[in-house]
């Protein structure tokens, strides 16, 4: 990838988290070194279990024990987070770096006004404002949210899930933070509201400039959204490219699968494709390439050797079929 | 359910228990060896005495009629008179139970301001040092027998460092008003003998409420450690609260709700304790009456001081219900 000088917005390189499990150490993260800059909207994808979640809570570094970063670094405007005091790393989080989170019928305190999680956090992070002008924001961008004012009061439970997670995202956005990072934010939704709530993700992140990451494990949802992408699997990077690109031609074996199982409603289907076999066990990592007991090219070198990611112009595949001169 | 209704079941609830107890109790005290007449004439007594004695406390009836007699009374309000006094029981205990009310109330405030704080920190410094110690501390509390625990501080505080009176509940206030001997001294006014009978206070309180933290020391600890994992706690770090936002409006919050029930259960426990406590420190209240009483085979009297124990573990746990209620927006009976 050409190097822009240091104007990225968010760079993690070699960025490793371990768990430490009574079986043994799981790697949840190997090796993740990505770049991105502002104004993008980038997607990971991957399975259940592939370090996606990992990777968002380690940018803003909650990963809870038993879980440790042990290696890497990250960037965000230049300053290196993995190296800030817990004091300034607290101040970072849900002002220049937001979490949107995964489930938001149990992320608000039960009790507690939904209007309360605003005002606190308006507290917490800029006490000067006094109360007036703290509810006037938190007004704000309830309406931006379509969350009518008169529900400010309501306690979390008499909010519907959609109208939660909306709540969620008015917190994620309320302090105009650089980077907003969307952890799977409508897997526990219905279909419907889904498509609500991605709209509303989609419409707040162009109207405010926003740098985003959105992580889920719906392909179909990154084509809509996102202009860019990284592919995990196995806690690793194994493909990043521009979104019209990966759609277009996706070279992994693994992308080009996963893009397959995405079924075609316009036609006619007899069955799912789905890919074969299960990804490998973090415990025990095999030899060689993580993915190639799955697939479908893989020749002796995928068994002994673990293949580098390779930079090909404006997009990086971790797979020795593209690697020069062979 | 309405609010009618739950009371109305709740009682009903509480109905066959009521019986079941004051049944158990019955038969206990008359097991016991001993009987009340004995103990009233002494060993110089006639027989002609005794007949005219029993024939006076009703103990010459057949048990069966007796037992049946004791039953209706209660239910209309009659627990008896005193064997041994002959004043109505109900006027003896509404005279020793407000003392009780104060010793247990400080206790119980002992109790959570000892128990909830530690159990706070050991759930931050989970299988940590702090945590290992908190735990250690919250064990040994809870097996320590009240009364050696009252003794110790007795010795302590009382004979050698005088600090603290010894035992007694010192001087009264001049009127009584509500009943509660230290709320009476603030409505009179009078200050120093607040403060004197809070001296005499502290060592008593203190000796039950220590040997009651330990419950709320642990559980505090287990709730906090599950709150703390709470998707909404989780939320509220990635939010950039301040830790002490995290911790006691999200993590204690939450984990109050259990407790809170947790406060009710242990009120038994608490009357249990106040018993033993009251007779460690002669402290004036039901506990040291119920014993005596017990001591002398005054039958109506320990009878009913049992039902009444039984009531207010009844109705408290109903107030705590309420409560829960009031604390869980998510509960509106």
């Amino acid at each position: 990838m050409s190097s822009r000088n240091n104007t990225h917005l968010l760079e993690v390189s070699r960025l490793n988290v371990e768990y430490l499990t009574k079986k043994g150490t799981v790697k949840a993260l190997r090796d993740v070194t990505f770049k991105l800059d502002s104004g993008t909207a980038l997607g990971i994808v991957g399975e259940s279990g592939c370090g996606k979640s990992t990777l968002a809570f380690s940018i803003i570094r909650c990963i809870q024990p038993p879980g440790f970063i042990t290696s890497g670094s990250i960037f965000f405007d230049g300053v290196d987070l993995l190296q800030l005091s817990e004091n300034k790393m607290r101040k970072m989080r849900g002002k220049n770096i937001s979490l949107i989170p995964q489930d938001p019928m149990t992320s608000l305190n039960p009790v507690m006004r939904v209007g309360e999680h605003f005002m606190e956090m308006i507290g917490n992070h800029e006490p000067h404002l006094d109360k007036a002008e703290r509810k006037k924001r938190a007004l704000d961008i309830l309406e931006k949210l379509g969350i009518p004012s008169e529900r400010f009061k309501d306690y979390p439970h008499q909010f519907s899930g959609g109208m939660r997670q909306r709540v969620m995202i008015g917190l994620a956005l309320l302090l105009n933070p650089k980077l907003v990072i969307a952890d799977e934010p409508t897997t526990s939704l219905d279909a419907l509201v889904e498509a609500q709530i991605l709209e509303l993700i989609q419409k707040l992140t162009k109207e405010l400039s926003l740098t985003l990451i959105l992580i889920t494990h719906n392909i179909g949802v990154v084509a809509e959204i996102c202009n860019r992408v990284i592919v995990m699997y196995a806690g690793q990077i194994v493909e990043e490219a521009n979104t019209l690109q990966l759609f277009d031609k996706p070279l992994h074996p693994y992308t080009e699968a996963l893009l397959a199982s995405v079924p075609n409603p316009i036609e006619e289907i007899k069955k799912l494709n789905w890919i074969p076999g299960s990804p490998p066990n973090l415990l025990n990592l095999p030899k060689g390439c993580s993915f190639y007991l799955r697939c479908r090219y893989a020749f002796d070198k995928c068994r002994t050797t673990e293949p580098e990611l390779i930079n090909l112009e404006e997009r990086r595949v971790r797979c020795f079929l593209y690697e020069r001169g062979e | 359910m309405t609010l009618k209704a739950y009371i109305i079941t709740r009682s009903l609830l509480a109905l066959p228990m009521t019986i079941f107890l004051l049944s158990v109790v019955f038969i206990i005290v008359r097991i016991l060896p001993g009987n009340p007449i004995d103990l009233i004439l002494g060993p110089h007594a006639t027989p002609e005495m005794k007949t005219i004695l029993a024939q006076r406390l009703g103990l010459d009836i057949p048990i069966y009629l007796q037992y049946l007699h004791y039953i209706a009374g209660v239910f209309q309000g009659n627990l008896g008179k005193s064997m041994h006094t002959g004043i109505p029981i109900s006027q003896e205990i509404l005279q020793y139970f407000p003392n009780t009310v104060v010793l247990a109330v400080a206790a119980m405030f002992v109790a959570l301001a000892i128990g909830i704080p530690l159990g706070v920190l050991a759930s931050q410094r989970f299988s940590k040092t702090e945590d290992i110690i908190v735990r250690l501390f919250g064990a040994t509390v809870y097996v320590i027998p009240v009364f050696w625990l009252g003794m110790i501080l007795q010795l302590v505080f009382g004979v050698y460092l005088r600090i603290f009176p010894v035992a007694g509940i010192g001087p009264l206030p001049s009127k009584s008003l509500t009943g509660l001997y230290i709320l009476d001294f603030l409505l009179v006014g009078d200050l120093q003998g607040f403060a004197k009978s809070i001296s005499y206070l502290v060592m008593p309180a203190f000796t039950l409420g220590l040997i009651i933290s330990g419950v709320f020391m642990r559980l505090t600890r287990t709730y906090m450690v599950e709150t703390m994992r709470q998707d909404y706690t989780v939320a509220a770090v990635s939010r950039g609260l301040r830790k002490q936002t995290i911790i006691y409006k999200y993590a204690l919050r939450n984990a109050l709700l259990p407790l809170v029930t947790m406060i009710g259960l242990e009120i038994a426990g608490l009357l249990a304790g106040a018993v033993l406590t009251e007779v460690t420190f002669s402290w004036p209240g039901l506990g040291t009456y119920l014993v005596s009483r017990i001591g002398l085979r005054d039958y109506p009297a320990v009878q009913g001081c049992i039902v009444f124990f039984a009531v207010i573990v009844i109705v408290v746990s109903f107030i705590v219900d309420l409560t829960y209620a009031y604390l869980d927006p998510r509960v509106r009976l």
